[in-house]
């Protein structure tokens, strides 16, 4: 039964996949598309190969703004949350702000970035631009699982004494954790959007560009199977991003969290 | 009973924010080795009681005295066995039991709490387990157990420390019937070997009588102590305790005093 549905969930998605691309491929062909308009998967999966010596190098930038980005997010979001779910005064001065960096939209603060930080670090321009958007899902949803603590659990703590410190370990965090792994599922995807839209707000004068600057530059030539190739090595990071969030809650929460079980 | 008291609570009142009285002029003695019940009517302030004696909320009014309170606090001392026993184990009316980690470890979390590693306690811990009939379930996790046995964890976390006294809020009412009386029993007699103090809160009659030496009823709203009844039952209780003459007399004794304690408030105020 288990094996069967593991093979089922695999299977079905890897089924209709392979028949888009047949699909796809068979009405490029027939249709005689350009290949400028719009390549098939063939082409673009041998540009993927033939152009790897650039491609490879520009995925390596893109995920490395992406998991710095989240990164940080996580350590400031939760150092953040933790100030906030101590402090109803701290929390009710700064959250506003927090929520005006989020809701701004990231395009529209970049430009900004950029001249604050200058041209000279776009990496670092890129990074924080990523971090602004991967931050704010963390930081509300760590503070949330922060204040959810089961008040029967609390008094318990109370009861024999605990120190700040092993309410911390022993109540505070475990309690969270379902929280935040929620938020940080929002917050890897946000990051890698994030790291893209900074590529595009940057533009083509970088020295070490990453994917989306490779489709910002490919489109300038019209040399669109190299955009393809880009565009599915950055979905190929997004789908990698998010099962690997989903496993990684599954594998923390299974004997426990709600969320996480299945049922039997 | 003549010896000093586990605890004692002399003339205390609560005044929740908003004005709520919840408790006034209440008093309340438990002596070493006495199993007393505290018998009212829903909202008269038996949690509230019971959380003051546990610490956790302060009186607004009155006192409340403590046998361990006057010995030396006992995160100072240097003797780690001091640090195994906490004079006061409580059972909530949920298990509160925290769900991401096993029995064995809630259980634990007491000495944890104060500090005395896994291998130490570990004696402790397998002892309260098999108590309370848990053994072979220690590597399960809450949601793994039924109602019962949550309560029976629940209870073996309190026993764990040693306690001198155990406060229990209603902790089996949200059991079935069968559970209930067979939780009750085994309760009854671990109390017999260990003769820790116990306040037991019930707003069963029934149980009350059956379980106590002593049954304290409580008016309603705000919440004292206005009758005691002493229970002469012989020790050992059992399924034919619940025939005898003298547990059913008992039993119409509170269950008058508990309805003159619920129609107290009211005809007070209709006769002024
Ligand atoms: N935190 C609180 N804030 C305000 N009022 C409260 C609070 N806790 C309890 N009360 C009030 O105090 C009174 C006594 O509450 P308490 O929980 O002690 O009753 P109880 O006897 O345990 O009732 P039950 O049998 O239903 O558990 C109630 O009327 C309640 O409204
Ligand atoms: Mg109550």
């Amino acid at each position: 039964m288990n094996e069967r549905s593991l093979w089922i969930r695999i299977g079905a998605p890897a089924l209709v996949g392979a028949l888009l691309l047949a699909a796809w491929e068979a009405w490029v062909r027939y249709a005689e598309l350009p290949k400028y308009i719009l390549p098939t998967p063939s082409e673009v999966a041998s540009t993927i190969v033939a152009q790897w010596a650039a491609l490879g190098p520009a995925w390596m930038v893109t995920l490395k703004t992406m998991l710095v980005a989240l990164a940080a997010a996580v350590v400031l979001g939760v150092a953040l949350a933790a100030l906030f779910a101590s402090s109803r005064i701290v929390e009710t001065s700064l959250f506003p702000y927090a929520v005006m960096l989020q809701v701004t939209p990231l395009v529209a603060v970049a430009p900004f970035i950029v001249i604050w930080i200058g041209w000279e670090r776009v990496w670092l321009t890129q990074l924080v631009c990523a971090w602004i958007v991967a931050f704010f899902p963390i930081l509300s949803n760590t503070t949330m699982g922060l204040r959810s603590v089961d008040p029967g659990l609390r008094d318990l703590f109370s009861l024999y004494d605990a120190s700040r410190w092993q309410r911390l370990r022993l109540l505070l965090a475990p309690s969270a954790l379902p929280y935040f792994l929620s938020g940080l599922k929002i917050s890897a995807n946000l990051a890698l959007v994030g790291a893209v839209v900074a590529e595009f707000v940057t533009g083509t004068q970088v020295d070490n560009p990453g994917l989306a600057s490779t489709i910002f530059t490919s489109q300038l030539n019209s040399d669109t199977p190299l955009m393809f190739a880009a565009l599915s090595l950055i979905s190929l990071t997004g789908i990698v991003t998010f099962f690997a969030m989903e496993g990684l809650s599954h594998l923390l929460l299974r004997r426990w969290h709600e969320s996480a079980i299945g049922e039997r | 009973m003549a010896a000093t008291p586990l605890v004692e609570l002399a003339n205390v009142g609560k005044t929740y924010q908003r004005g709520a009285v919840a408790l006034a002029g209440f008093d309340l003695r438990i002596g070493a080795g006495e199993f007393v019940s505290l018998l009212g009517p829903s909202g008269c302030g038996k949690s509230t009681a019971l959380r003051m004696i546990a610490g956790l909320s302060q009186p607004t009014s009155g006192t409340i005295r403590r046998a361990w309170d006057h010995q030396a606090s006992p995160s100072a001392g240097t003797d780690c066995r001091v640090h195994w026993s906490h004079p006061l184990g409580c059972v909530f009316q949920e298990p509160t039991l925290l769900p991401w980690t096993s029995v064995w470890n809630n259980v634990y979390l007491p000495l944890r709490l104060r500090g005395v590693s896994k291998a130490a306690s570990k004696g402790q811990v397998d002892e309260a387990l098999t108590l309370v009939g848990l053994q072979g379930f220690e590597q399960a996790y809450p949601r793994e157990l039924s109602g019962g046995m949550k309560m029976r964890a629940s209870v073996a976390r309190a026993l764990v420390t040693r306690p001198q006294l155990l406060l229990l809020d209603e902790p089996f009412a949200a059991l079935d019937e069968i559970t209930r009386l067979r939780l009750n029993d085994d309760l009854l007699s671990l109390w017999r070997e260990r003769r820790w103090g116990a306040l037991f809160i019930t707003h069963s009659v029934f149980e009350s009588v059956y379980l106590s030496t002593r049954v304290l009823v409580m008016s309603s709203r705000p919440g004292r102590v206005v009758e005691e009844i002493v229970v002469d039952l012989p020790e050992v209780r059992t399924a034919e305790t619940r025939t005898s003459v003298r547990y059913n007399d008992l039993c119409r004794r509170a269950s008058l005093a508990l309805e003159r304690a619920t129609a107290d408030a009211p005809s007070a105020g209709r006769s002024a």
